[in-house]
């Protein structure tokens, strides 16, 4: 009884943790569109669906985990889904907020980590399926600074992802996202590459060789520059 | 020496990234060439930060 209470308190985090970014995600990109004037009762009806799955969803779980997350996860963006397109050109770029929109867009993304799960707390080897046997060491180490250089390649993501939201134009707006998630996985794993696979991975190789490598893309980019501050004494 | 061409590699990051917010936000003011231009370069910056990681027949 005392175990069973104990683990229901415990999962009132987790349950925090999957309710608040999703409902702080629905206000800002179902809710707030569906109850403006002029929307179908229909798509009001797929919105209040959608919030009632997504309330449901973590309350299901504690019974049938498979069930909570068809209807936490799969039911509410459905229904969401279906609420967007039941919306038509209430949602239309043009009527888009820009801080209203990024709110959503950054709860979702919060939505989907809380119903993530993370390794239960505790040492693996006592888990009783762990194969016994002398622990393996890690063969090296990640070179010095490679946090910081994760970070800054994290951060300088997500500055092209936040000044795509700058954009009005509803074409140039769509195209502008598209750029700026390419550019974003573009930054994140050259980052991750310069943090990990840095020169104290290998044997040492000599820094010109590491320079000519890199010859071709620092000749375009020094020609790109040129032609910029030509074009800039023109202008 | 070794620890220079590091600095330089995560200096070109660093450069991309601000190309690449200078082109999407070029875009945001309606200058077409400009966000062309600024993304073209963050992508070449990004090619040379990482191409100096793999000199052409250096070991890994």
């Amino acid at each position: 009884m005392a175990a069973a209470k104990a683990q229901k308190l415990s999962s009132i985090p987790a349950r925090t943790n999957m309710l608040l970014p999703g409902l702080l995600a629905w206000v800002s990109t179902v809710g707030v569109p569906a109850f403006e004037r002029g929307v179908s009762a229909v798509a009001r009806v797929s919105a209040i669906a959608a919030l009632v799955a997504m309330v449901a969803g973590p309350m299901l779980e504690a019974r049938s985990a498979r069930l909570g997350r068809a209807v936490g996860i799969h039911a509410t963006l459905a229904l969401s889904i279906a609420t967007w397109l039941l919306l038509g050109p209430v949602i239309g770029v043009q009527h888009l907020e820009p801080v209203r929109a990024a709110i959503g867009a950054v709860a979702w993304v919060l939505f989907a980590f809380g119903w993530g799960a993370v390794r239960a707390p505790g040492v693996p080897e006592e888990d009783p399926r762990a194969i016994l046997g002398a622990p393996l060491p890690a063969r090296s180490q990640l070179p010095l600074g490679s946090t910081a250089i994760f970070v800054v390649g994290l951060v300088g993501a997500a500055i092209p992802l936040f000044t795509a939201w700058r954009v009005a134009r509803p074409h140039h707006a769509l195209l502008s996202h598209a750029a700026a998630v390419v550019c974003a996985i573009a930054l994140v794993q050259g980052g991750v590459r310069i943090a990990v696979e840095r020169q104290d991975h290998r044997p040492m190789t000599p820094p010109t060789a590491r320079l000519g490598a890199a010859v071709r893309p620092l000749t375009l980019l020094a020609v790109a520059l040129i032609l910029r501050f030509a074009w800039l004494l023109v202008e | 020496m070794t620890r220079a061409i590091d600095l330089i590699s995560v200096v070109l990051l660093v450069a991309a990234a601000g190309a690449f917010a200078m082109g999407v936000n070029a875009l945001g003011d309606r200058r077409d060439l400009d966000a062309l231009y600024w993304l073209v370069v963050g992508g070449l910056t990004l090619r040379a930060a990482t191409d100096m990681l793999r000199p052409k027949g250096g070991s890994r």
